[in-house]
């Protein structure tokens, strides 16, 4: 019986649950209910119903295939997304406080002991709003997990095609299984709401850069001010 | 403008804590004297050029960040837009092949020729 191991190859429903899950949208749903007007009707009725070479199992199959990459590629552009925005944001940072590093080397000379303040607020300003960064480390973990459960699956399939497995390596194979699902499961609830969680992200940059805008035109007036009293001083006379 | 005067407007420009600490301290000291002379007025001018050139590094790195946080939030705009159209083919696909197999469910097989 050793050799009757088989594959568990996901099911159709769970492959578009999954996908539902991960797209998080009512898209996905929708799909699933245009998919119940055929699902089951004609299989009931022992018939095989075949358009262009491919029946309804076949394309609900497919179709769970299709929503799930779609949910990863979101996924990934995502991640790829903030990771350009972090590397945008460490290379404005340098770029400033080697600026402000310049700029405290002459401030010390004018006595100006708390010279690194600049410094410490170029770094403050180019920091990574906090929600946007649970948001990049959630889609971290979460590709992470992909590529786990994808490695799991090959070393599965490449035992299965062994065709007789051994006790040893049924256990192990069990195991992998198990370990398997866990990820499965997991990477479904790391998906969850993928969508609802850029939306979120897309809402705390635009605020996080209106607030910056803000600072931005209030530090422009001061500089305004500064020029202005540079202009009353220098008409002083000694 | 004589020194009171400046005194009183420079409580009003919104220098750096430590500039505007500076400062005071030169026209406090200038007051007790009852001039200002030239070094001190120098000294303040360069204090003042410091805080400015300060105030543009800061406002510089803010706009640079707020225009990289809105690029941020466009691009993934765009993103979620692309994938609502990646969805809604796959939905069109699955309406069109379901669409045909509910068609050929609806006509009866042929009857087989003897």
């Amino acid at each position: 019986m050793e050799s009757e191991v088989q594959t568990p190859i996901p099911t159709a429903m769970e492959r578009i649950t999954a996908a539902a899950d991960t797209a998080g949208a009512p898209r996905a749903e929708k799909v699933m209910q245009i998919l119940g007007r055929v699902l089951g009707a004609g299989e009931a009725a022992g018939m095989a119903v075949t358009i262009a070479g491919e029946n309804a199992r076949e394309l609900q199959l497919r179709t769970g295939d299709r929503l799930n990459e779609s949910a990863h590629w979101l996924e990934n552009e995502i991640t790829s997304e903030a990771n350009r925005l972090g590397e945008q944001m460490t290379k404005l940072k340098d770029g400033a406080v080697a600026t402000a590093k310049g700029w405290a080397e002459r401030a010390l000379k004018f006595g100006l002991t708390k010279a690194t303040a600049l410094e410490d607020k170029v770094v403050m300003v180019c920091n990574i709003p906090a929600g946007l960064k649970e948001k990049k480390a959630i889609l971290e973990t979460a590709k992470a997990r992909a590529g786990a459960e994808q490695f799991s699956k090959q070393v599965v399939e490449q035992m299965t095609a062994r065709a007789s497995l051994t006790v040893e390596q049924r256990a192990i194979l069990e195991d992998l299984l198990k370990w398997q699902e866990e990820e499965r499961i997991g990477l479904e609830i790391e998906h969850a709401g993928a969508r609802e969680e850029t939306v979120a992200g897309i809402d705390e940059a635009r605020k996080r850069a209106a607030e910056l805008r803000a600072d931005a035109a209030n530090m422009s007036d001061k500089i305004e001010k500064r020029r202005v009293f540079k202009g009353w001083l220098a008409k002083m006379s000694a | 403008m004589n020194l009171q005067e400046l005194k009183q407007k420079l409580s009003e420009v919104g220098f750096s804590d430590e500039v505007a600490a500076k400062l005071n301290e030169i026209v406090a000291a200038a007051m007790a004297k009852g001039s200002l002379d030239a070094a001190a007025k120098q000294q303040m001018m360069d204090l003042i050029d410091l805080d400015v050139e300060a105030g543009l590094l800061e406002a510089d790195t803010m706009e640079k960040m707020a225009l990289a946080l809105n690029s941020f939030a466009a691009t993934n705009e765009k993103i979620l837009e692309m994938h609502d159209e990646k969805e809604a083919k796959i939905e069109a696909d699955v309406e069109e092949a379901v669409g045909q197999i509910e068609d050929a469910m609806k006509t009866p097989p042929a009857a087989p020729t003897l």
